[in-house]
C-alpha cells in the first residue's frame, strides 16, 4: 500500500503545527478578546440576573458576577464578595492552530478564504468551551450558597458537568478537524481515487518487460 | 454526509456520558489509567531501573518527579472519538470492529509516546512540559485519531467496501 500522500500530509501537518502553535502561543493575548467579549455577551444574554459581561487580563477571561460568596474568615463587616469565575483561553482556544496546519498541510483550493471561514466557525465552539467553565465554577465549585443564587437544580449541573467536560478535553481539538473535512475534502477524495486505482492496477509481474 | 455527521455526534455524546458515569469510572476508566501507568513505566524501566509506577502515577525515584495520569491523558476521549467516527460510518461491521480494535491500540500506542515524553520533559523543562502536555500533545494525539480514520477509509476504498455516496 503505498502510503505517501497521507504520510506526507501528517509531516507537514506536524511541521505546521509547532510553528502555528508558537505563533498561536505568542499572539494568544490578543485572539482571547474576541473570545472573550462574546462570551460574556452570552452569559449576560442568557443569564441577565447575575452575569454582567467578561474582563480581560491576557489569556485569562474572567465572568463578571452579581453573586456574591459566602464571607471569608477575616472579612470586614458589611463587605461583600463577588464572584468572578476565570477560563484560560490558551486552554480552550488551541484548535485554532490545528486547524490552520490542517488547512497549511493540505493546500485547498481558496486555502485562505476556507482558513478564515474556519477559524471564524471555530469561534462559537471555543465560546460554549468558556462558557461551560465559568458555569462549572458558578454552579458546583462555588458551592450551594452559590448555586442557590443562580437556581440551577441538579439536572441542570449534571449538564453543565458534561458540557464542561466535552468543552475541556474533546470540542478544542476535534472542532478544527471537523471543520477542516467539512471544508476540505481534496485530501479524502485523492485518498479514495488512489486506493480505487491501486486496487484497479494489474500486479507488476503482469506488465511485460520494458514497462 | 450529513447523516455522519448526526451520528457521529450523537454516538460521541452517550459513549462520553458513559464513560463519565461513576460505575464506568470505576470498572474501565481508571483500571485501564492504572494499566497505562504499570505500561509506560514497565517501559521505561528497560532503560531507566528507577522509574516506578502506583495508581496514575509513574514517578522517578531517582529526583521524586512524578506524573499522574489524569482524564484527557489517558487516551480514552480521543479513543471514544474514533469509535463514533468508525460507528458512524457506512461500512460492514466486521471492518467497523477491526478498525476500532486496531485503531484504539494505534491511539494507546501513541498516548504511551506521549506519557514517555512527558515523564522525562517535566524533568528537564516545567515549561517546556506545559506547552506540549497542555497544548501539543493533544492536538497530535487528534492527528493520530485523524490518520488512524483516514487509513482505515482508505483501506475500505481499497477493497470496495465503500458505499456510493449521492452527490
Amino acid at each position: 500500500m503505498n502510503l505517501s500522500l497521507l504520510a506526507g500530509f501528517l509531516l507537514r501537518t506536524i511541521l505546521w503545527l509547532l510553528l502555528c502553535l508558537s505563533l498561536w502561543y505568542a499572539l494568544a493575548g490578543l485572539l482571547a478578546m474576541p473570545v472573550g467579549w462574546l462570551t460574556g455577551a452570552l452569559a449576560h444574554l442568557i443569564f441577565p440576573s447575575w452575569a454582567e459581561g467578561a474582563e480581560l487580563s491576557g489569556t485569562h477571561i474572567d465572568l463578571m458576577t452579581s453573586l456574591q460568596m459566602p464571607a471569608q474568615p477575616g472579612a470586614l463587616p458589611g463587605q461583600v464578595a463577588l464572584l468572578t469565575p476565570e477560563a484560560d483561553y490558551l486552554t480552550y482556544g488551541y484548535g485554532l492552530p490545528l486547524l490552520s496546519a490542517l488547512f497549511l498541510a493540505s493546500m485547498p483550493h481558496g486555502m485562505v478564504t476556507k482558513m478564515l471561514l474556519a477559524a471564524l466557525a471555530l469561534l462559537p465552539f471555543q465560546i460554549v468551551s468558556v462558557l461551560f467553565a465559568w458555569l462549572k465554577e458558578v454552579a458546583i465549585v462555588a458551592g450551594p450558597a452559590v448555586a442557590a443564587q443562580t437556581g440551577f437544580g441538579e439536572q441542570s449541573r449534571e449538564v453543565i458537568a458534561l458540557g464542561y467536560q466535552f468543552g475541556t478535553l474533546v470540542l478544542p481539538t476535534l472542532a478544527p478537524v471537523v471543520l477542516w473535512l467539512a471544508l476540505d475534502r481534496k485530501l479524502i477524495s485523492t485518498l479514495l481515487v488512489e486506493a480505487y486505482l491501486e486496487r484497479a492496477k494489474p500486479d507488476d509481474q503482469d506488465w511485460p518487460a520494458g514497462h | 454526509m450529513l447523516r455522519f455527521f448526526l451520528l457521529f455526534i450523537a454516538i460521541q455524546i452517550v459513549l462520553f456520558g458513559g464513560e463519565l458515569y461513576g460505575p464506568v469510572q470505576a470498572s474501565l476508566v481508571i483500571p485501564w489509567t492504572a494499566t497505562l501507568a504499570r505500561i509506560s513505566a514497565g517501559l521505561l524501566q528497560t532503560f531507566d531501573p528507577d522509574v516506578h509506577a502506583y495508581g496514575v502515577v509513574i514517578q522517578s525515584l531517582k529526583n521524586g518527579f512524578g506524573v499522574s495520569i489524569q482524564p484527557g491523558c489517558n487516551g480514552v476521549e480521543a479513543c471514544i472519538i474514533l469509535i463514533a467516527a468508525m460507528l458512524a460510518f457506512p461500512a460492514p461491521w466486521k471492518y467497523k470492529l477491526a478498525g476500532i480494535g486496531i485503531g484504539i491500540a494505534a491511539v494507546q500506542g501513541v498516548n504511551i509516546v506521549r506519557v514517555i515524553s512527558l515523564f522525562y520533559l517535566g524533568q528537564w523543562n516545567m515549561k517546556v512540559f506545559e506547552f506540549a502536555h497542555l497544548y501539543l500533545w493533544q492536538a497530535l494525539i487528534m492527528l493520530d485519531v485523524l490518520v488512524v480514520w483516514l487509513l482505515w477509509v482508505r483501506f475500505l476504498a481499497g477493497h470496495s467496501l465503500l458505499p456510493k455516496f449521492k452527490s
